[in-house]
């Protein structure tokens, strides 16, 4: 008897895990689909669109092994020459006219409603872990909705729901709350194109729960499988690379 | 003829400065960009400050209209690199005055070997630390003057650098820093300085560590921490440990009319002392920045040691003002003028900083706030940046002292300064 429960408990503990594994497996299709591998570059365009003006902001940004990030601003003139720094949950800011890295928390907003870690990261399972899985529809597709957890205090958000196709697992829409639990914005994945193989989203439309007049759309382009050396993922590092 | 030939390569810089210049050919590229600002300064002089006209600091104008160029240059040949940072300034006041000068805050080559070892040479600023209000491990840059009139956060930014050469390591995680700035008769009056450095990021606990060796005038050693906690917490701290010599002390050596009164020197007074800013900067969820800092300055005076100096200060200033012995007086004051340096005089300090970005999607707004604890007086500085468009941004800022005449921040020989001003970016 005792013997017999002991296996049930296992059996049980095993179905446990391979769901686990399973519901992270689909976050990692998910993710798979944005980033084309753990090191790759691309170019960003973050428009931010408010009742008064639209503000375009060009960036061009480095990623190496999935937690490394370097954001250079390539325009506007007032913004040229600014880096930012992400090595997993630590960032830095490199402004020339200060002359040193500042290290930031990921709650520094840069770009209207778009947070560091939104232009940092392409990808969701370094800093969440999937919660629950369940199937819906959503723009007359059936979808998966999925819901994750910060994995870290430092994480950007508390949790996001995201919608993905259930065949493709293409992104359709995540909701990103706050820790109060409060929705804080909503990003719309559009503009599928072939790149490096595989159909991927380069136009992200981020809307604010609160403003609902103000959106940011973020445009990516010329994305490339180039290497970036180690040692450039260094705050101290940040001045040399700042005219490059 | 000397400030026309300044006024010239101003005028020269500005026009190379509005190219689009951005070029790149094989192993060589050029890049350069910066700002245009013109601005207009306005200092409430006190009519009567204790540091008084004759002996230094009072002979500056109601109003002074700032033109200069921020220019940032890099060109870069294969493994070797030419950066420079000119600021070609040209200043002048209602009464038809102008004097033009150009400052250089960077001029230096740097040769790359395997792309993370770099040996450099030249003139360069070197900014170390991690806090705001005060830096006690930014001991190259110590003894640099300090301009009021600019934005707080650009007051260590803009300033000219040192002659040196120095060499960086770049490990995985780690940074190795050797510099060597060497006393130049006529153009760097610090005796020969050496500083070490040791810079680790602590990746697992979201953790920088700097440590410094300081060979100087005043030797010392030092260590920055900073690191995040949370979503949106930043905490740092920065000390460092200084021996041999402090600021000057002023004694009285005699008591009979006119009295005697010395600076003590400080290689005399021989001992450490620490210098130390703990701090932190929190982000609320509506882009709201705060910054909190407590600085301690073991170098500044204490109660004893300021009731020597301020006694000294009236003394010389009373007498001077009734005609008694005013040459004397004269060189207490300017005695004075040159160990005063405002925002360092005492021990205890609050720098506190709260910006908001984006007001209306075009404001950023600052309010600084820096509390001398030892004698309650301070001074509070709001400004407002006000971006026009992408190149274009208008400024604003104002300084008010806050303080009895005889007490720190109310020493300062103006009461308010405001200063506005346009940027153009290329």
């Amino acid at each position: 008897m005792k013997t017999m429960l002991l296996t049930l408990i296992a059996v049980l503990f095993c179905i446990g895990g391979a769901f686990a594994q399973s519901n992270q497996g689909i976050l990692e299709k998910i993710d798979n689909i944005r980033a084309p591998g753990k090191t790759f570059t691309f170019n960003l365009k973050v428009t931010v669109h408010t009742p008064e003006k639209e503000q375009v902001t060009e960036l061009f940004v480095r990623t190496k092994d999935s937690k490394k990030s370097l954001v250079f601003y390539k325009s506007p003139a007032s913004e040229k020459g600014k880096i930012m720094l992400m090595v997993d949950d630590n960032m830095w800011i490199y402004m020339p006219g200060n002359r040193r890295p500042i290290r930031i928390s990921p709650q520094q907003q840069i770009l209207g409603r778009v947070s560091n870690a939104d232009v940092a990261r392409v990808v969701f399972n370094l800093d969440y872990r999937v919660d629950s899985v369940k199937n819906g529809r959503i723009d007359n597709k059936d979808a998966l909705s999925i819901s994750l957890k910060a994995r870290t205090a430092g994480a950007a958000y508390s949790s996001i729901d995201v919608w993905a196709e259930k065949e493709t697992y293409r992104l359709m829409k995540a909701d990103f709350f706050a820790l109060s639990g409060s929705l804080l914005k909503t990003t719309h994945y559009r503009g599928y194109e072939t790149i490096l193989d595989a159909e991927r989203p380069t136009i992200l439309e981020v809307r604010d729960s609160m403003k609902k007049d103000e959106y940011t759309v973020m445009e990516y382009s010329n994305m490339k499988v180039e290497e970036t050396p180690e040692t450039h993922f260094q705050s101290t590092y940040m001045e040399r690379l700042s005219s490059r | 003829m000397m400030t026309l030939l300044r006024a010239s390569a101003l005028l020269l810089l500005l026009s190379l400065g509005l190219l689009p210049i951005d070029a790149c050919a094989e192993g060589f590229a050029f890049d350069a960009s910066g700002r245009i600002t013109e601005q207009v300064i306005y200092l409430d002089l006190k009519k009567d400050y204790l540091l008084n006209p004759g002996a230094g600091s009072a002979s500056s104008p109601r109003w002074t209209n700032r033109l200069y160029l921020y220019e940032s240059v890099t060109v870069s040949y294969k493994n070797a690199r030419f950066v420079g940072r000119m600021r070609p300034t040209l200043l002048s006041t209602p009464g038809g005055y102008s004097e033009g000068d150009f400052l250089t805050d960077d001029a230096y080559v740097e040769m790359r070997f395997q792309d993370r070892y770099f040996a450099y040479a030249g003139k360069r600023n070197i900014r170390e630390g991690v806090a705001y209000g005060a830096n006690p491990v930014d001991f190259l840059g110590e003894k640099k003057k300090v301009d009021w009139t600019l934005r707080e956060e650009e007051r260590r930014v803009e300033r000219e650098g040192n002659y040196l050469a120095g060499l960086d390591l770049f490990f995985r995680n780690a940074t190795l820093t050797a510099i060597f700035a060497p006393h130049l008769s006529g153009n760097q009056q610090e005796e020969d300085r050496l500083l070490l450095k040791a810079a680790f990021l602590l990746e697992r606990i979201k953790t920088d560590a700097t440590l410094l060796y300081y060979y100087g005038d005043k030797p010392g050693a030092g260590l920055a921490v900073s690191t995040t906690a949370g979503h949106s917490l930043v905490l740092y701290t920065e000390s460092a440990l200084r021996w041999n010599e402090g600021r000057g002390k002023i004694r009285m050596i005699s008591a009979r009319t006119p009295r005697t009164y010395a600076l003590v020197d400080p290689g005399d007074d021989s001992g450490t002392y620490l210098n130390l800013v703990v701090g932190g900067q929190y982000t609320f969820d509506n882009k709201v920045n705060i910054i909190g800092e407590y600085i301690y300055n073991g170098e500044g005076y204490d109660a004893c040691d300021w009731r020597n100096y301020i006694d000294f200060v009236k003394y010389a200033h009373v007498n001077r003002e009734k005609g008694f012995v005013s040459g004397l007086m004269s060189s207490y004051l300017a005695q004075a003028n040159s160990i005063t340096t405002f925002g360092q005089m005492r021990r205890n300090y609050l720098f506190a900083r709260i910006n908001k970005p984006d007001i209306g999607g075009k404001i950023d707004g600052s309010l600084v706030f820096v509390g001398n604890l030892d004698d309650r007086s301070c001074l509070l500085s709001p400004s407002l940046v006000y971006r026009l468009n992408d190149r274009v941004a208008l400024t604003a800022s104002a300084q008010f002292f806050i303080g009895n005449k005889d007490i720190e921040y109310g020493m300062i020989p103006w009461q308010n300064a405001v200063s506005a001003g346009i940027s153009v970016f290329f």
